[in-house]
């Protein structure tokens, strides 16, 4: 089992579950409910692009398989909008194209697979977690070079 | 009566019976003749027909001849096919033989001169005669034809298709003055005998081509054979190929059910094992929680421990969210269990799908195909499009109910993937008092007016290389066909195509044992 990582995650940080399979994001809720970050779900991408314009989140984790835009499609959206956000696929099955090119494009980090294993998902979440608040800082930090380096 | 009268009537008479008898005589010598004549053209006839070699023909007839006519020697010249000219061959007739060495050496070793009487015949090409060859300017051989006191000479022609291909000579002993019997007798025989070699020749002739067209016949049917053997191993070695790429159209459907299916299954197993493994969080928490009761009921005499504790139960029941565990219990569950159901409905579904344990036509009900399959291709169409149905009420159908759904599989699918975005599928059946209708149609882009005629055929496919086996089709063609039913297509572009399936409820049994193309194997 994983040893999870340090709770850097500010607790204020918010993850995105997009399901069209209700119990899934059920059982998501219960899993991590003890998890240090707040969980809001959403059972279309339609849905979750919604939630997105009024409830920032930092993590996206989307099924691949949708009725009317598959996970993919609704990643690549988000990145377009939110392109800080960290965005992950938690799927059952998915074409190995379609995910090759998601991760190549930048448009998916990570590719989770269901059925999951309870401990690894936590970890990886926050892992994922994780990432977004270096990459957030690493960016912060670029941004303050620049600013340097034209102020000098 | 006088005297003289008498005398005179007496010598009339006498002159009479004289002439009388020399009719008779001339009668009997010309009967006789025409006797001889007519045996030898019989014999010559049958000797003819009788000798195998055409050389030995004309020897039997020389010598036939000569005997008949008592004549003393008798020559054949032939013609050389190659140089077209008449020579002496070694066909002779002798009577002293030894004594006509030096006559018949004479005339072997020489060449004919067209003038001398067998070329004169080979030219004309009809009976000739020499009165005497000792004053013929043309014959060549006079000391040697004297020595054994020939003189005459007669020659007739034989011809084959009125070409001469051989001229006879016949010698004689005094000079040749022939009477017309027998002119018209060798002239009979020269005839006969051509017209019988003639008959010989073609005889000959046809047996040649007869052998020749045989050993032809023989070596076209060993080549026949050989083509035979090679078009039977492409034949089987087709088969085979064929037989692997139903089987990889097999796979490949497999594969695309695969897809949705795992999505499907893995689905309820992810939510259900994720359930489980809170639940057994949720059970270490009430163990824990009925620990700390068992302590509090052993604390019952000491009140202030006693409060302690319950102030840390209720801080844990808080902490750990009592009223959500409590609430969340029934829904983990009843979503677990309904994830289960889910599961084993999806296995259910497969396996009444494929009817994995059918070999043998079994009486089904084509709505109850037409929904299995549907359940089975849902998870594969429902991204896409709406299903609409209009059942009507069908008697039962015996049939190879996995393979028919196969069929629907197959159509549903293609119907799914034709459309650019959503659409609708609308599923028909109807039957009357002989057969069932099954109509698939869809809305998508539709099929161009000069793909349609192919669509059936085997490894047509408008998809890329490596993405179909362009089998798909032609093996729902067949297993309708082995149903003895029907299927059309109507396509518009842009406007969607329609799949029309028509099966017989009986099947003629003749039909059914020669299935012209065995599909077992893609169907179970």
């Amino acid at each position: 089992m994983m040893t999870l990582p340090p709770l850097e995650a500010a607790p204020t940080d918010t993850v995105l579950f997009v399901d069209d399979e209700a119990h899934i994001l059920a059982a998501l809720k219960r899993l991590l409910r003890n998890e240090p970050y707040q969980i809001i779900t959403a059972t279309s991408a339609k849905e979750g692009l919604e939630i997105l314009t009024h409830t920032p989140a930092q993590l996206i984790v989307s099924d691949q398989r949708m009725p009317e835009m598959a996970g993919n499609a609704f990643l690549q959206q988000v990145k377009l909008l939110y392109p800080d956000t960290i965005r992950v696929i938690l799927s059952g099955y998915a074409d190995v194209n379609v995910i090759l090119e998601a991760l190549n494009k930048g448009e998916v980090y990570r590719f989770f697979t269901k059925p999951w294993q309870e401990e690894d998902l936590k970890a990886s979440l926050r892992k994922c977690l994780v990432h977004y608040h270096s990459q957030h800082k690493g960016q912060q930090n670029a941004s303050h070079t620049q600013h340097a380096r034209r102020a000098s | 009566m006088s005297e003289d009268t008498m005398l005179l009537f007496q010598r009339e008479l006498d002159r009479e019976k004289i002439a009388r008898a020399h009719a008779e005589q001339l009668l009997e010598e010309k009967s006789r003749a025409l006797y001889l004549a007519n045996q030898l053209l019989n014999r010559i006839t049958q000797m003819a027909a009788e000798a195998d070699e055409f050389d030995a023909a004309l020897q039997r007839a020389v010598e036939l001849i000569c005997y008949t006519a008592c004549w003393p020697a008798g020559h054949v010249y032939v013609l050389d096919e190659s140089t077209q000219k008449l020579s002496p061959s070694e066909i002779w007739h002798l009577r002293d033989s030894e004594r006509s060495t030096l006559f018949k050496n004479a005339i072997q070793h020489s060449t004919l001169d067209s003038e001398s009487l067998p070329g004169r015949v080979f030219t004309q090409g009809e009976l000739l005669w020499s009165k005497n060859l000792l004053n013929d300017p043309h014959f060549a051989h006079k000391a040697e034809a004297g020595l054994i006191g020939l003189i005459g000479a007669i020659a007739l022609p034989v011809k084959i298709e009125s070409r001469v291909i051989a001229v006879m000579v016949f010698y004689t002993e005094s000079e040749m003055s022939p009477n017309s019997a027998l002119v018209e007798t060798m002239a009979s025989v020269s005839e006969q005998l051509s017209r019988v070699l003639e008959r010989r020749d073609y005889q000959v002739s046809l047996k040649a081509a007869n052998e020749a067209l045989e050993l032809k016949v023989q070596e076209r049917t060993i080549e026949l054979r050989k083509v035979n053997q090679q078009l039977a191993a492409e034949l089987s070695e087709r088969h085979k190929l064929e037989g692997q790429l139903v089987q990889s159209e097999k796979m490949a459907s497999l594969g695309q059910l695969a897809a949705g299916v795992a999505h499907e299954i893995n689905n309820p197993i992810g939510f259900v094992m994720s359930n489980l493994c809170t639940l057994s969080e949720y059970l270490q928490f009430f163990k824990q929680l009925l620990g700390y009761y068992d302590t509090l009921d052993a604390l019952q005499d000491d009140a202030a421990q006693a409060a302690i504790l319950r102030a840390k139960i209720e801080k844990f029941k808080a902490e750990e969210d009592i009223g959500f565990i409590l609430e969340d219990l029934d829904a983990i569950l009843g979503e677990s269990k309904e994830g289960v159901e889910r599961i084993k409905e999806i296995v259910q579904n497969l396996k009444s799908f494929s009817r994995v344990d059918e070999t043998e036509q079994r009486e089904a009900n084509i709505n109850e195909c037409l929904e299995t399959t549907l359940k089975i291709v849902w998870n594969e169409l429902k991204y896409k499009c709406q299903i609409e149905k209009h059942y009507q009420t069908l008697p039962l159908l015996t049939c190879h109910a996995g393979q028919l759904n196969q069929v629907f599989m197959n159509l549903l699918v293609n119907a799914a993937q034709a459309m650019p975005e959503q659409g609708v599928i609308r599923i028909s059946t109807r039957a009357d008092a002989t057969f069932i209708y099954i109509e698939i149609q869809d809305n998508g882009r539709g099929i161009s007016p000069e793909t349609l005629p192919q669509i059936f055929d085997p490894f047509f496919t408008t998809k890329p290389v490596g993405s179909g086996t362009g089998l798909g089709l032609s093996i729902v063609y067949g297993i309708i066909q082995k149903h003895q039913g029907d299927i059309d297509v109507k396509s518009e572009l842009g406007q969607g195509t329609t799949f029309l399936i028509k099966l017989p409820l009986v099947q003629s049994a003749e039909k059914t044992a020669h299935s012209p193309y065995t599909l077992q194997e893609a169907s179970q």
